[in-house]
Formats: structure tokens, C-alpha cells, sequence
């Protein structure tokens, strides 16, 4: 059941949501020419789950992405990350070493090592950002905006009383 | 960095903007404001660092800003307040001037903005610059630094980030655990977890 929302909302959040994420791989992907990488890719896609998930209502985004694979992104990142340091290590050079992924002499290696390291990088924040959004809104009894949070709002029954 | 940089102009009135947004954040009482300030703080602290010619930290910091601003928008929207949110203390005002002092009493001694003779610059800085198209054939030094040289880092920055995603689930757990308590729950809105 999706929450009410304003128009304007829901209209923002079908637009933004799709081009957020098509925006995302364009970052990770031209990053080593522009600004842009790995960590900004993986927020770019962060911002565009919490968007989804605040206009549409959180069950509407864990049927679109289940909390189940956003662990499993930032797992995989993070896993990622970790062998390509050690097929470095394996070779028996230092940890992260990318010469150590391609034969060639030249760049090569280096390259695919900085791709990979930032793709690892974007998948990894993604997915643990996600999770985090996900655990601090699954919190609220119902995914209602409550705009009266001031001064004049008395306590209810208190959690913490 | 050129010192005549029209750009770098920019950066005296972005402070003044940032600082009056720091200050809305401490005055203001309503959490909706507050996210939305801290939301404008960011796009603003990432405006500066573009002042400053620093494209890069400037996107990862508009980021950085959006997520936090949204999340505190989700907290703050989501739950209601067990408590009004109090006064601003005299004491933590004390505290944050002093710590301002501090910082603004160590800023002379800081090399100046764009010397090529800083001991950032003229080390492992320099080198990078001047050796990143060779050996890791970005075109983005910074994201030769970020993904090659300093690589570890940012295997660092991802395992730090799972940590606190394995943090959240661990203690608020979004899991059948969270759907279960959302479900027992009444719906309205002003009913408050039991025990």
C-alpha cells in the first residue's frame, strides 16, 4: 500500500528515480577522465533507493529491491575489494598491487585495477547506505510524514519515560 | 591554482553562507528545518570546495550532504520526538565557541591556500601529480589517488561503511524482525512501541 503523497512527489520520485540511477554508472564509469568515481556512483544509486523509498513507501521499495540484496551489494563490494588485494598478495607482491592482475608491462593492469576498485567501491556504498536507510525507516510503526515536529508538540506516551 | 582565480572569489561570501546555515541549524527547533538547513549546508560546503577547485571533493560532498540531509528527513519525518527538542544551552554554546577559537587560533599556522612549497603539496602531492598519467593512466589524478595509490583507503572507507550498515541492522533490524514489529503495531500515529 503506497502512502499518500503529493502529486508533485510522486511525479518527482518516477522521474528522478531512473535517471539517478542511469547517472550513477555514468559517474562510475567516467570517472577517471571527470570528476566522479566509485564513492560518488554509490551515493548517486543511495540517493535514488531513499528517494524511491520516501515517495513510494518502504514496502514498495523492498519489493522493487529487497533488503536481502542490498546486503548481498555490500557484502559483494566489500568481498570484491578484498580479493583484488589479494590476488596482489597471492603473487607475492603487496596487497592492492594491480601489476599484478595483467602480464602486460604497461598500463594495463593499473587500469582495470582502478576500474575494478571503484566499481567494488560503488557497490559496497550503495549497498551499506541503502541498509542503513532501510533499518532507520523500517523503525517508524507506519511510513507516515509527520510535519509537526516543533515546539508545540507534546511528548506522547513516552518511549524513553 | 592561480590566486587571481575568479572563482576563488566566491569562497569569502560562501563562507559567510555557510556559517549563517551552521547557525540556523543550532537555532532552529523543528527537525523538518533543521534536515532541510543541513541538506542546504552541504550544496553549500560543496559550492566552496568548488570555489576552490576541488570538483571532486565538491560532488562527494553534495552527495555526502543529500544522503545525510535525507536521512535525518526520514528520521525526523518517520518518528515522532520522545521529547521536544530543547533550547539551545548556554554551556554547548560555550563549548562550540571554544572549540571555533581553537580552530580559528591554528589557522594562521597552516601553509597558505595554493603553496606549491606545503608539505601536502611538495611531497606525496607533487609526486602523485606529476606521476599519475604514467603509471596509472587516469586522466582524474584524483582518482588515480583515491583507486590507485591510496587504494587501501578507500578498501578502508568501504569496510567502515559496512560496518556501520551491519551496526544499523544489528541494533534497528530492518529484517522480518522490523516488518513484524511494523505490523503488530496500530497504524495511527501517535502509537508509541510497549515496553
Amino acid at each position: 500500500m503506497s502512502p499518500p503523497r503529493p502529486v508533485f512527489l510522486k511525479i518527482a520520485g518516477k522521474l528522478f528515480t531512473p535517471i539517478m540511477a542511469l547517472a550513477a554508472f555514468y559517474v562510475l564509469l567516467a570517472g577517471g577522465a571527470v570528476p566522479g568515481g566509485g564513492l560518488a556512483a554509490g551515493l548517486i544509486l543511495a540517493l535514488a533507493i531513499m528517494l524511491y523509498g520516501l515517495v513510494f513507501g518502504l514496502d514498495a521499495a523492498r519489493e522493487a529491491l529487497p533488503l536481502r540484496a542490498l546486503q548481498a551489494a555490500a557484502s559483494a563490494g566489500l568481498l570484491f575489494y578484498l580479493a583484488l588485494g589479494a590476488i596482489g598478495l597471492l603473487q607475492g607482491q603487496a596487497f592492492l598491487d594491480y601489476q599484478a592482475l595483467s602480464k602486460n608491462p604497461g598500463l594495463h593492469g593499473q587500469r582495470l585495477g582502478v576500474a575494478a576498485a571503484q566499481f567494488s567501491l560503488a557497490l559496497a556504498v550503495a549497498g551499506a547506505c541503502g541498509v542503513i536507510f532501510y533499518c532507520f525507516v523500517g523503525r517508524a510503526p507506519a511510513l507516515e510524514l509527520n510535519f509537526a515536529v516543533s515546539d508545540d508538540d507534546p511528548p506522547t506516551s513516552g518511549r524513553d519515560a | 591554482m592561480n590566486p587571481l582565480d575568479p572563482a576563488l572569489s566566491l569562497f569569502a561570501p560562501l563562507s559567510v553562507a555557510l556559517i549563517a546555515l551552521a547557525c540556523a541549524v543550532a537555532i532552529l527547533r523543528s527537525a523538518f528545518a533543521m534536515a532541510l538547513s543541513l541538506g542546504a549546508f552541504g550544496l553549500m560546503a560543496a559550492t566552496a570546495l568548488l570555489a576552490l577547485g576541488a570538483p571532486d571533493l565538491a560532488f562527494a560532498a553534495a552527495l555526502l550532504g543529500g544522503v545525510a540531509a535525507l536521512l535525518f528527513l526520514a528520521t525526523g519525518l518517520l518518528t515522532r520526538p520522545a521529547a521536544p527538542i530543547g533550547r539551545l544551552r548556554l554551556s554547548s554554546l560555550a563549548a562550540i565557541g571554544a572549540l571555533g577559537a581553537a580552530l580559528l587560533f591554528a589557522t594562521p599556522s597552516l601553509p597558505a591556500f595554493g603553496d606549491r612549497d606545503s608539505p601536502a603539496n611538495s611531497g606525496a602531492g607533487r609526486l602523485y601529480i606529476n606521476r599519475s598519467a604514467q603509471e596509472i593512466g587516469a586522466a582524474n589524478a584524483f582518482t588515480a589517488v583515491q583507486a590507485g595509490y591510496r587504494a587501501f583507503d578507500g578498501f578502508g572507507q568501504a569496510a567502515a561503511l559496512f560496518a556501520a550498515a551491519a551496526a544499523a541492522f544489528a541494533l534497528l533490524g530492518a529484517g522480518e524482525r522490523g516488518i513484524a514489529a511494523r505490523n503488530r503495531l496500530p497504524v495511527a500515529p501517535d502509537s508509541e512501541e510497549a515496553g
